[in-house]
């Protein structure tokens, strides 16, 4: 596996090996709204495997950035819509979030201070054990390792 | 003086000591930077270059939302003014002012009334 560190991101030309153990994949609108609804989904999905509410708060937040960068720097997949899909991974969540991808690999910025953009993937990589980028076919898919419990 | 603008539901705007305190509720996100930018305008434009964004009623805040507020800031500074937070409570939006350092670059009070009688900044 990759780690991207701060101001860089590397791209495995391999797609994630299938997840072990339970998990779920939608697709969703290409749209803002859907922000929102990635998070709902995935809140009620970790209350089911009794995930801690610390572990869904940061999980909630990582989903939804990785969202929102995918409706404002990616084109959707080929049928219009972003991939979501999150899986146990031992004792962690894997969320996994797939676009048609953009002109840039995602990294993360080093924002100023009063910059009104580019904290996203800071907050991802301050929440995320690890987060890395995998490219297949036509699709770009950013992944995010998060603890389930705290 | 209270000047009460709606904004759907998830917006209340107030005059207090002369100066606009916003107050989102729910959840804010890609969905809500237009409307949420177009409550901050209109609040200085109302009240003038300073802005309390009351946070006692907002659950959730991720990049986008703080990017506005940032903005906003930026502006209201180059304009002699600021943008302060007050009133955060949960954790999660705690934790996003905290690990972007938007808060303490901003300032980041208890309550509406330590941002308002503040005198540094």
């Amino acid at each position: 596996m990759y780690r991207a560190g701060k101001g860089e991101s590397l791209v495995s030309s391999n797609p994630t090996p299938p997840s072990t153990g339970e998990g779920k994949s939608l697709r969703v609108e290409f749209a803002p709204e859907s922000v929102s609804a990635v998070r709902r989904g995935l809140q009620a999905w970790m209350g089911e495997v009794d995930a801690s509410s610390d572990a869904i708060e940061d999980a909630r937040l990582v989903a939804s950035e990785l969202v929102t960068n995918a409706i404002r720097h990616a084109s959707p997949l080929v049928d219009g819509t972003i991939e979501v899909a999150w899986a146990r991974r031992g004792g962690n969540l894997e969320l996994s979030v797939s676009d048609g991808g953009g002109p840039d690999i995602p990294y993360v910025l080093d924002a100023p201070l009063e910059s009104s953009d580019g904290r996203g993937l800071g907050i991802v990589s301050a929440l995320a054990e690890r987060w890395w980028v995998t490219d297949h076919c036509q699709e770009r898919t950013v992944h995010a390792l998060l603890p389930l419990n705290d | 003086m209270e000047l009460n603008l709606s904004y759907g539901e998830r917006f209340r705007v107030s005059t207090r000591e002369g100066v606009s305190v916003v107050q989102p509720a729910g959840e804010l996100d890609l969905s809500s930077v237009d409307r949420l930018r177009e409550c901050c305008r209109a609040a200085v434009e109302a009240s003038g270059p300073h802005l309390v964004i009351d946070l006692s009623e907002t659950s959730f805040l991720d990049s986008s939302a703080l990017g506005v507020f940032v903005g906003v800031a930026t502006q209201l500074g180059a304009d002699g003014g600021w943008l302060r937070f007050a009133g955060a409570q949960h954790p999660a939006v705690r934790k996003v002012l905290d690990i972007t350092q938007v808060g303490t670059s901003l300032g980041n009070y208890s309550t509406v009334e330590d941002a308002l009688t503040d005198e540094n900044g």
